[in-house]
């Protein structure tokens, strides 16, 4: 009999349903960015692209936010062994983010006209500053659905007596994500100032909060899909999150290099950012460790592959290319240009994007009640999402380098004259590789969404095939993933890694800045393919090794969901 | 879990000590922002910069209720789309972003900008009395001119006024007098000049940065004098100096009126007169602009051309408008 | 023990000399009291040291979900014989 324990879990469905649309959205809106940078005429003047750029970070905050909230309210229950407290207040927090979502969509066209609504020099309905574009009205109603968030979290919690590790960093990472969002709510006329608090926002809500979040909620779906220990998943979340901390606490100096803040800032940026990925190496073994505890089958193969999808993203482009970025001497060549992009589409995307795929896919199933659904559709869509987002960081990445040569290198700053003819390749591929994103969004979208409702019959005839059908020998790719392969794998991304950081480094060469790219077009060329070549083949690999385990049932959720017990 | 049994536990020290190192960064960070800040570091601040009268505060506004940085970065921050706009008025100075901002569509002439000189504003800001001066002090406004002048800019209009244009000429003063540590790093080598860097197809390259193609309209505009009609010089002296980038050939409202089938219309004002648009009308708002203003306009946009243009060269331009209204009849 | 000790720490110090070599400043004009020499040289010393103490951290707290890993295996082959 599957059924989930708590009623107050099902109030997340709604929250992961409203991710996945604001995820269409933002991919539409996506879409649209990158028709218009090949043809920059492209409803110029009726939707203009700082317009649709404004949707496409926000709605992409905002549906990360969504999954966040409906992964809390569903293994809130199950950390505290009670129902969510408040419900009243988790159905108004939902139509509060719904209105909030309406409303900030809405605003952000006035940057058009130039309305900001100032009044009493803070503006209300539209800032015009990259990823807070939100007006002070929508800024306030955030911070109340924070507060509510807070509230109910720690509400439901157990006494702090008995809080574990993964109590401690949800219950920190809600209230942090609510401290941290205030400084972004005031008008600061000076530019490097403004800059400093808007990092703390961006960065420390990323690096800071989203990453303690994450280390905590993939802790506990690791705990709910291998039965992991608590005890030992409580150790590593706890030196996930210091880690987390002991490098991204300076670490956001990496973004003071050069926004007019003294210049010893590019020490502490450079050399806190270099241990950055420490916290991801960390994460990435964890989940090696525990998917490899017992040989027992993946009983929800989709869910498991967007977790692993946003672990080893997390390693690739938040991990490998923040690394190859984050120091002043290649900074100073990458800022500002494609090459972010590449890492801020993995890193965002990847990480947090795909942990809320990943819960969905583990929640929904239950929630609707099934024991078996055909997953199929998931996997396929998990590959599609996967794949093309590689490319799309492949195609941002060799455009930005070429962008850093002929902006940077050659000081040609005529963008329609000579910056963009030079990336119209990689101008190209990015809507290519979006379309395939996009597809893969449809069918994972769909699926989740008729998930259980129209199917059932087919997942019958399918479940039964699958018993009938005689269990085949692994093969070279379905051997069991040793813990020196992973070692092996992890390696080889890192060495592609350190030819990406030695192509960047290469800018500060005399002969390269005299005029001559072939160095690091040919470092480029080499290390983004190969870093990306082989992030797929490894999570093809991981993923056939765990599918040659043979298939299961969902199963209930653990009968005895982990207790709550203090640090060891 | 954490300790090995027959060993000694460690991990609550270990823990301990984590925090203790975290408490240490903490405070390194709070003393480094503080260092930042303060007034001896000697950084430039808005509050201290204004630009014809108009202070940087009030374009930082400007600048974020357009979403500036949803295209441009500043900083570095922003979009990647367009430009970075950290150093650009130290590049370009002020004229030649007053002929640029109200008309964005277009990349503004040599003539434009020496329009904009022609306000004595700008020239006090821009420290010359020319426009000869003014290319060789800022080597930007050369460089465009010469490479861009008057082709279609793929950035939008924006429905700026007067008070805009200056208070983000203002901001952009100040941006430009930041210490930025050494960002962007100054380029080794000319780019344009440089052979193997040609990222334009070559024909394109030569066209637009080829003498004749910048001074063609010009030439145009003197060879022509004595052959062509009237209204076909008028429409070359409207494209060098810049009109064509606020006025469209058609009715669309750009920064000013559409020219198209506005001769012999009859125009209403802003202090609720209205006028026939007339030769005599025409020619008084190209050379007094500000003495009738076009309801729903704001006054003071448009500098006077009483110095810059001979009387033949504005009727030629009125020969020019006043083709466009019979066309359009 | 001891020889595991001193492993981690070597390569602690390794890794944040290295990450110190690739962290140095692109710019540096000394202008401003905070950017002396003097003060360089502490920013160096407390970088280094504070890089060295995380490696060592991120390495003990590694070998321990290893060790952890190999403890649960053991129990459960004991639990089927």
């Amino acid at each position: 009999m599957i059924r989930i324990e708590y009623a107050t879990q099902r109030l997340s469905l709604r929250f992961f349903m409203l991710m996945l649309v604001l995820f269409l959205f933002q991919v539409a809106f996506g879409l649209l960015l990158s028709a218009q940078h090949i043809d920059p005429t492209l409803l110029a003047g009726e939707l203009n692209f700082n317009v649709i750029r404004a949707e496409h970070t926000n709605l992409g905050i905002l549906w990360i936010l969504s999954g966040f909230i409906g992964t809390i309210l569903f293994v809130g229950p199950l950390l505290s062994k009670r129902e969510l407290a408040a419900p009243g207040l988790i159905k108004f927090l939902f139509l509060a983010l719904l209105a909030v979502v309406i409303w900030n969509v809405a605003t952000q066209v006035l940057a058009q006209t130039g309305v900001a609504g100032w009044w009493e020099g803070e503006p209300l309905l539209q800032e015009g500053l990259e990823y807070l574009e939100a007006g002070r009205i929508a800024d306030i109603v955030i911070l109340v659905g924070f507060s509510i968030l807070c509230y109910v979290v720690l509400r439901t919690f157990p006494k702090v007596s008995q809080w574990n590790e993964i109590h401690w960093g949800l219950g920190i990472g809600v209230v942090a994500l609510t401290g941290v969002w205030i400084f972004g709510m005031f008008f600061v006329a000076r530019l490097d100032l403004q800059e400093y608090f808007r990092w703390y926002v961006v960065h420390y809500w990323v690096e800071g909060v989203w990453e303690v979040i994450h280390i905590s909620l993939v802790g506990f779906l690791l705990v709910l899909m291998f039965k992991a220990d608590i005890k030992s998943v409580g150790y590593a979340v706890f030196w996930g999150i210091s880690l987390v901390w002991l490098s991204g606490l300076l670490g956001n100096a990496h973004h003071y290099f050069w926004i007019g803040t003294p210049e010893f800032w590019q020490f502490w940026g450079s050399l806190f950012s270099a241990l950055e990925p420490l916290p991801l190496i960390f994460c990435f073994w964890h989940v090696y460790l525990d998917a490899h505890q017992d040989g027992k089958p993946v009983r929800n193969m989709p869910a498991f592959a967007f977790l692993l999808g946003s672990v080893v993203l997390e390693q690739v482009g938040a991990g490998i290319l923040g690394f190859t970025m984050t120091f002043a001497l290649t900074n100073v060549w990458s800022h500002g240009t494609w090459v972010t992009l590449s890492h801020a589409h993995l890193a965002l995307f990847g990480t947090f994007g795909m942990l809320g795929l990943a819960a969905a896919y583990y929640a929904v199933p239950l929630m609707r009640g099934l024991t078996g659904f055909d997953q199929r559709p998931g996997k396929l869509a998990f590959w599609l999402v996967f794949t093309s987002m590689l490319g799309l960081g492949f195609a941002f990445a060799i455009g930005g380098t070429v962008q850093v040569f002929v902006y940077r290198t050659l000081g040609l700053s005529w963008f329609s004259g000579d910056v963009a003819p030079a990336m119209q390749f990689a101008k190209l591929m990015v809507p290519i590789f979006g379309l395939v994103f996009a597809i893969g969004v449809c069918l994972l979208v769909y699926d989740l969404l008729t998930l259980g409702l129209a199917r059932s019959v087919a997942v019958k005839r399918l479940a039964q095939e699958a018993a009938a059908r005689p269990a085949r020998a692994p093969g070279l790719w379905g051997r069991r993933l040793t813990g020196w392969e992973a070692g092996l794998w992890l390696l080889g991304m890192w060495i592609a890694g350190a030819v990406i950081t030695l192509g960047l480094l290469s800018f500060n060469l005399p002969f390269v800045q005299h005029g001559h790219a072939a160095l690091p077009y040919l470092m480029a060329s080499v290390g983004y393919p190969g870093l990306f070549l082989v992030t797929l083949l490894f999570v093809w690999r991981f993923l056939n090794s765990l599918e040659a385990r043979g298939q299961a049932e969902l199963g209930p959720l653990p009968a005895t969901a982990p207790l709550a017990t203090g640090a060891t | 879990m954490s300790c090995v049994e027959g060993e000694p536990c460690v991990e609550g020290r270990k823990r301990r000590r984590a925090l203790l190192a975290l408490g240490l960064m903490g405070i390194i960070f709070l003393a480094l922002s503080a260092f930042s800040f303060l007034d001896s570091r000697g950084q430039a601040v808005p509050r201290t910069v204004t630009y014809a009268g108009h202070d940087a505060i009030a374009g930082k506004r400007v600048f974020q209720a357009f979403n500036c940085m949803g295209c441009h970065t500043m900083v570095g921050n922003g979009a990647y789309f367009a430009p970075d706009l950290t150093k650009l008025y130290g590049q370009v100075g002020p004229a030649w972003l007053e002929a640029f901002l109200p008309s964005a569509g277009a990349w503004p002439t040599r003539a434009a900008v020496q329009v904009q000189l022609a306000d004595p504003d700008v020239a006090g800001e821009a420290g010359v009395t020319g426009v000869e001066e003014y290319l060789t002090k800022f080597p930007g406004a050369a460089e465009r001119i010469e490479r861009r002048s008057a082709h279609a800019s793929t950035m939008p209009n924006l429905p700026l006024t007067k008070d805009d244009v200056r208070g983000l000429i203002a901001w952009l003063k100040y941006t430009s007098s930041m210490n930025t540590e050494g960002w962007p790093p100054a380029p080794r080598v000319d780019g344009v000049s440089l052979r193997q860097a040609k990222s334009v197809p070559v024909a394109q390259q030569t066209a637009a940065t080829s003498p004749d193609a910048a001074s063609a309209g010009t030439q145009a505009a003197a060879a022509g004098a004595a052959a062509a009609p009237a209204a076909a010089r008028g429409e070359a002296l409207a494209r060098e100096y810049g009109c064509v980038a606020c006025h469209a050939s058609d009715t669309r409202r750009l920064v000013g009126p559409g020219w198209g089938g506005l001769y012999g219309s009859t125009v209403a004002l802003t202090d609720g007169s209205s006028v026939k648009a007339d030769d005599a009308y025409l020619v008084e708002s190209i050379v007094q602009p500000n003495a009738k203003t076009v309801a729903g306009f704001p006054s003071g946009t448009m500098v006077s051309y009483a110095e810059i243009l001979d009387r033949e060269q504005v009727d030629a331009i009125v020969a020019y408008i006043r083709s466009l209204g019979e066309k359009a009849q | 023990m001891n020889a595991k000790r001193i492993i981690r720490l070597s390569i602690a110090i390794l890794a944040s000399a290295l990450s110190l070599a690739l962290s140095w400043p692109y710019w540096r004009d000394f202008g401003y009291w905070a950017e002396s020499h003097a003060l360089w040289r502490v920013y160096l010393a407390v970088g280094f040291l504070l890089a060295v103490y995380v490696f060592h951290a991120f390495l003990g707290s590694l070998g321990t979900l290893f060790e952890h890993d190999e403890i649960e295996r053991g129990a459960e082959r004991e639990d089927k014989p």
